[in-house]
């Protein structure tokens, strides 16, 4: 691997000092002259009709500046990927939780009372909570009977399902033929694994601050994964001018994608129809509700194997439920979702179908992985599983099958830069699945492990813009968002490698859609791939500037220099050299006068990045296979993730403990090797909550455990030792990528459901398919096993 | 928060006169941990509140002649480290350390817990197994409490609406006498699923005195009497550890919750009270 | 109601008129601007609302304004140096990339000092007993538990110069 000064060095944060002071401002540290605060109305019914809405007491309550309801905000329906909601419920609510007022008052508690005092008319509506039940062709509830007609995102249009009224998408793939690929299996295997559903819960809950302009426009602050993609929402369904909205994302406490678009427009409406600033901050009841929850997959896998373990035949159905008021980019996960199951393993026969249901349920979006791990949950279960069966060691059981460089995956795309093998070694190194620990007392130990696939979205760009100032600093813009995963770090190592400079002289600008270029949104792992490249273009068109501006007056062609440790130097002699600083007219060193401008305008350099996408065929699922054969894709790159832990389960509780964890992960090439662990290290406790704790408990559409306390997310006491966690890392470099560089961040929590399911079968024989292994369940499993033990 | 007004008296007395001159309007607050999670939930809506938690002269650790004396305002941070405690009652020091969280337990207080009467509190079990009793003190005087008896219903105590908790006091144990408490819970320090504190005492080996209470599986803290007397007169073997554990299980009352279903709150609370007899049991022996 | 309340924070003198139902959280946060301390949960879980009262680590959210009269409060904004100086403890968590999305940071960090203020040498285990009321999401805890392990050392070495 290549050494380079910055890159590939674990440079300290550059938004450090802010944070650990304090300093660094969030959404709710925003405070604007005259701010009112907003509160919403939620409506307790899962399904239901608005009869009549009465708000003319909360109106009265002095404090109270603005009310709203269905009846004021505009018609125009918003949606990411199915436009399916209004600002605010108009005739029917679909969810509990589906906001149908809202109230801004001088403080917080005042538009709380206002709340109270709204009445509100329902006429309860017959509602579905299960997914299969809601996606046949005559459910108890048809969620939205007007689905045909609603805007779609355009890859989905082709794939409404028009029988089955609350499916609101229906993916394919198709290649080879499974039912001849079962013929000729010696294994047909076939289960159904189901996961729970689950929150971010990211400690700042979700934050929106609008104020309205003076032109009748708006600026927002708020904590978000994306500002164009807010904007041109807001654009259209406010009927305002794109230039006209101003997007502000300070620091954001956490996303891991659930803050895409939730409520901005709804704040955004409001500081327009109020005329005054606006605060809208979740409580963490509505963060349960309206916050996004991730989907609870249900995978029926179906699997036919050959006894010396070449995988022939696979099937999968994937039934995704969303939340009733809104798919919330649901229709994009149940589509993308697939890819979980087609970038590791060689299967000549493979059958795909996923489906997006609605259901009267909370909010579900995007979390971490984007429907992939819990594919891959049901996936690596299952391949264990066949390996037990077949009595194959599960290692080469899946090394054997594993693509390789240039072959072709199951949606056609030629593999590259796939370093499974090497991130499978590492933790099977790290575990030793194959030593077995001694039990103590009431706990057995066991060891697990899997390894997934988590691919990055295509078509997207990036676009990213440097200028060269007086004193030879590096301003950055770039349209990403800082959401504690250290993008703006990698940007400013990148740049600091491209002009040879140490990374203090970078100074990277925070997020402002006025003036940050294009970016498609900090989410699917993408931001280092793409904006990188953007970057080292961007870099290389200022460097030709200067050296453009130094040639004319060393009189040499442009082409005999470069630039590096701020200053422009002739390659073939390097003491030939200007000064940056001097290029700028009134620099006077000895007085410690800075110039003022260069003699013909700023020194700047703009690059963008697009990752082409070939399109998938709707029925097979696959790319053309000529454009294939010319390495064009339809995804970015996949990062490879393999997790192993080994855990102790007591078997008078069944409560499970992990002692080690051990990641290892193909990025590509690492920026930072701090930042990667960060992602590993974070994925872990994340998983780790994912597998055994976390759950939000919803009955007839009702969230039970609302709140930290009974949402049960990992705290110190339940990691394991700090000496027992390996983050590692095998980079395989892509042609593509920056340095190599892909991403990584959303394979943090892929696999390690499996890897402790598979520990604990290992230390106690009980094989669970549904999530979460909670301690009760588990000791369940361990009385139906063992009777009277 | 519904808004209310916000009283310091300067003295005890002043505090009860208060409280009874507030009658069914004010509440008194102590540390306001448990409290102000309801208050924000709407869950009461008094019109006053009645801080006492400034009140030195509740604030103490005093070794008697007979046992400990801890004021209701001591925090249970000051518990877990006072080396009297940690001495005398270690166990008490230990269940501390399970109690919610250092910040938390740097701002609570013991007597607003016991007040609170959470039944999955921790303080509880511990507290009665070792034979603890309260002071109910108002401007009618001040009454002595067992513990044993001072949890009504699930987070009703037996003071009067006028009362404050105002000390508890232990006694001292015998030689070759010990406790032990655990807990059970998600995380090291949710709320229990199920949690036990015993108390043994041995002569000759044998059992003389047996106190098991458990927590988070009725309404109150459960005194398993029936399963604590199985126990008298014997030697602590695995047999009886195990009979004592199944008998203990029928004197309890649990409801399923989000969480846990009532069976495994059953076999949980078998699964501690076994492990803490057999801990209380090696203590006592060293 | 509104009342006059004296308090004092990060060394200085503040009068300022809240209800007494405001936490000590929303005064610091309102009344005094210090945004340093962040609400998470609002339900005394999460700990970001973390300070100091007398020394020891508190949740703000969970405690009325009013319970801090009288008291000194210490927030993430008064842990530094007058002149701007890095608390040993911030340097470690930087140095230890303790922190990505910083939201819980404060919280932590605070919380983390009134831990060494009490134990100056804590081992691991205690470390993770001390810091049990502080969730994060982003981080796992590892790096935050290596920082906290980090910095008795740099605090020697600080009160040694």
């Amino acid at each position: 691997m290549k050494e380079y000064a910055t890159v590939g060095k674990s440079a300290l944060r550059v938004d450090g000092v802010e944070k650990v002071t304090g300093k660094a401002i969030y959404t709710d540290d925003v405070r604007l002259p005259r701010m009112l605060q907003i509160k919403v109305l939620r409506s307790p019914h899962p399904h239901a009709r608005i009869i009549k809405i009465d708000t003319s007491q909360a109106e009265k309550l002095p404090g109270v500046r603005c009310v709203i309801t269905g009846k004021d905000v505009p018609d125009k329906r918003i949606g990411l990927n199915v436009k399916d909601e209004h600002i605010l419920a108009k005739e029917v609510v679909r969810a509990v939780g589906h906001a149908v007022a809202a109230v801004a008052a001088e403080t917080r508690e005042i538009a709380e009372e206002a709340l109270d005092l709204i009445e509100v008319d329902y006429e309860p509506l017959p509602a579905v909570f299960d997914a299969e039940e809601a996606m046949t062709t005559n459910p108890p509830a048809i969620i939205h009977p007007d689905l045909a007609n609603y805007g779609y995102m355009l890859t989905f249009t082709k794939q409404q399902d028009r029988d089955r009224p609350n499916v609101f998408n229906h993916s394919k793939i198709r290649l080879g033929d499974v039912e001849q690929g079962f013929r000729e299996a010696d294994l047909v295997m076939e289960n159904r694994f189901t996961c729970q559903k689950l929150q971010h819960a990211t400690i700042e809950p979700h934050s929106y601050v609008a104020q309205p302009e003076a032109d009748g426009g708006l600026t927002m602050w708020f904590g978000s994964q994306a500002i164009q993609v807010p904007k041109v929402h807001l654009a259209r369904v406010l009927g305002l001018h794109p230039s006209k909205i101003r997007l502000i994302v300070p620091y954001v406490g956490g996303g891991f994608g659930g803050k895409m678009f939730r409520d901005e427009a709804l704040t955004a409406f409001m500081a327009l129809k109020a005329g005054r600033p606006v605060k809208l901050i979740y409580s963490r009841e509505e963060e349960f509700y309206r916050g996004g929850t991730r989907v609870a997959t249900i995978v029926k896998i179906k699997d036919g194997v050959k006894k010396d373990g070449t995988l022939v035949a696979r099937q999968i159905e994937a039934i995704l439920p969303s939340g009733g008021s809104t798919e919330s980019v649901v229709a994009f996960i149940s589509r993308n979702c697939m890819y979980a199951a087609v970038g590791l393993y060689r299967i000549p026969n493979f059958q795909w179908d996923s489906y997006g249901v609605y259901v009267n349920g909370p909010v579900t979006t995007s979390q971490r992985g984007f429907g992939s791990p819990q594919i891959i949950w049901a996936i690596e279960s299952q391949m264990t599983m066949l390996a037990e069966k077949l009595g194959l060691d599960p290692v080469k059981f899946r090394k054997m099958n594993f693509l390789t460089e240039g072959e072709k995956n199951l949606i056609g795309e030629r593999v590259h830069s796939i370093g499974a093998e090497q991130a499978l070694d590492d933790v099977v190194n790290f575990i030793k699945p194959g030593e077995k620990s001694k039990a103590e007392g009431a706990w057995r130990k066991g060891k697990g492990f899997a390894i997934g696939a988590k691919y990055s979205e295509a078509p997207t760009v990036s676009m990213a813009t440097v200028k060269v100032i007086e004193d030879g600093s590096i301003v950055v813009y770039h349209g990403a968002q800082e959401i504690g995963q250290g993008c703006d770090t990698v940007f400013a190592q990148i740049v600091a490698e491209e002009f040879g400079v140490p990374i203090g002289r970078i100074r990277v600008v925070l997020s402002d859609s006025l003036v940050v270029p294009y970016d498609h949104g900090t989410q699917s792992s993408r931001s280092t791939y793409h904006v990188g490249n953007a970057l080292i273009s961007a870099c290389r068109a200022a460097k030709r500037d200067l050296c453009a501006r130094v040639a004319k007056g060393m009189r040499v062609s442009p082409d005999d220099l470069d630039v590096k440790g701020g200053v422009v130097y002739l390659k073939s002699n390097p003491d030939q050299k200007m000064d940056i600083p001097s290029l700028f007219l009134g620099y006077r060193p000895e007085r410690e006068q800075w110039g003022f401008f260069a003699g013909e305008g700023e020194i700047t350099g703009s690059g963008v990045y697009r990752q082409n996408s070939i399109p998938q065929d709707y029925e097979t699922g696959q790319i053309d296979p000529k454009l294939a054969d010319e390495d064009k894709r339809a995804t970015a790159f996949f990062e490879y993730t393999a997790k192993a832990v080994e855990v102790a389960v007591n078997v008078d509780t069944g409560q499970v403990k992990v002692l080690r964890f051990g990641c290892s992960t193909d990025m590509g090439q690492p920026i930072n090797p701090k930042l990667c662990e960060g992602q590993a290290e974070g994925g872990m406790a994340m998983g780790i909550g994912n597998a055994l704790f976390e759950e939000v408990i919803v009955e007839d559409g009702v969230v039970k455990n609302p709140n930290m306390i009974d949402y049960i997310v990992p705290s110190m006491g339940v990691i394991p030792p700090v000496h027992e966690v390996a983050s590692l890392m095998a980079p395989a470099p892509h042609r593509d990528g920056p340095y190599g560089a892909k991403g990584l961040g959303e394979g943090g929590v892929l696999g390690i459901d499996v890897a402790i399911a598979d520990a604990v079968y290992d230390a106690v024989g009980v094989r669970i398919k549904d999530l979460p292994l909670t301690a009760e369940k588990v000791l369940r499993a361990l009385k139906e096993k063992q009777p009277g033990a | 928060m519904k808004p209310f007004g916000y009283l310091i008296p300067k003295s005890l007395a002043r505090a009860c006169s208060l409280l009874s001159e507030y009658e069914g309007q004010a509440k008194i607050i102590a540390g306001g941990q448990s409290m102000l999670p309801q208050l924000k939930q709407r869950l009461i809506s008094p019109e006053f509140l009645i801080e006492i938690k400034h009140l030195k002269g509740l604030q103490y650790v005093k070794s008697d002649r007979d046992g400990l004396r801890i004021g209701a305002m001591t925090t249970h941070r000051a518990i877990e480290s006072s080396l009297v405690i940690k001495k005398k009652f270690p166990l008490l020091a230990e269940m501390e350390t399970r109690l919610a969280d250092s910040q938390v337990r740097n701002w609570g207080t013991i007597g607003g817990n016991l007040s609170h009467a959470d039944p999955t509190g921790d303080p509880a079990p511990a507290l009665i197994a070792l034979g603890a009793q309260v002071q109910a003190t108002s401007v009618r005087g001040s009454r002595a409490i067992p513990l044993e008896d001072f949890f009504l219903d699930f987070m009703t105590t037996a003071l009067a609406d006028d009362e404050i908790l105002t000390e508890i006091s232990i006694p001292y144990l015998p030689p070759h006498t010990a406790g032990a408490y655990y807990k059970e819970s998600v995380r090291p320090n949710d709320s229990a699923i199920a949690s036990a504190a015993v108390v043994i005492g041995l002569a000759g080996g044998k059992v003389t005195r047996a106190d098991i209470v458990l927590g988070g599986v009725g309404s109150t803290p459960i005194p398993a009497k029936q399963a604590a007397q199985l126990l008298i007169g014997k030697k602590v073997t695995a047999g009886l550890v195990e009979q004592v554990g199944a008998a203990a299980v029928a004197e309890i009352r649990p409801t399923s919750d989000m969480h846990s279903s009532e069976e495994y709150k059953r076999l949980i609370a078998k699964v501690v009270v076994e492990q803490m007899v057999n801990a209380a049991a090696r203590r006592a022996e060293a | 109601m509104k009342e006059r309340l004296n308090l004092r924070v990060n060394g200085e003198n503040y009068e300022v008129f809240a209800e007494p139902s405001s936490t000590l959280v929303e005064v610091l946060r309102e009344e005094l601007n210090l945004t340093g301390t962040k609400t998470g949960c609002d339900s005394g879980r999460c700990g970001a609302c973390s300070v100091l009262i007398d020394g020891k680590a508190v949740k703000s959210c969970n405690v009325l304004a009013i319970q801090a009269r009288d008291r000194e409060i210490t927030t993430i904004e008064g842990l530094g140096g007058r002149n701007g100086e890095l608390h040993p403890l911030q340097e470690a968590f930087i140095e230890n990339f303790a922190f990505q999305c910083g939201f819980c940071t404060p919280g932590m960090i605070i919380a983390s000092k009134a831990l060494l203020d009490e134990n100056p040498s804590p081992t691991e285990e205690e470390v993770k007993a001390g810091l049990e009321g502080n969730l994060c999401r982003c981080t796992g805890y590892v790096k935050i538990i290596e920082a906290v392990l980090a910095a008795p050392g740099k605090i020697q070495i600080r009160s040694a110069k």
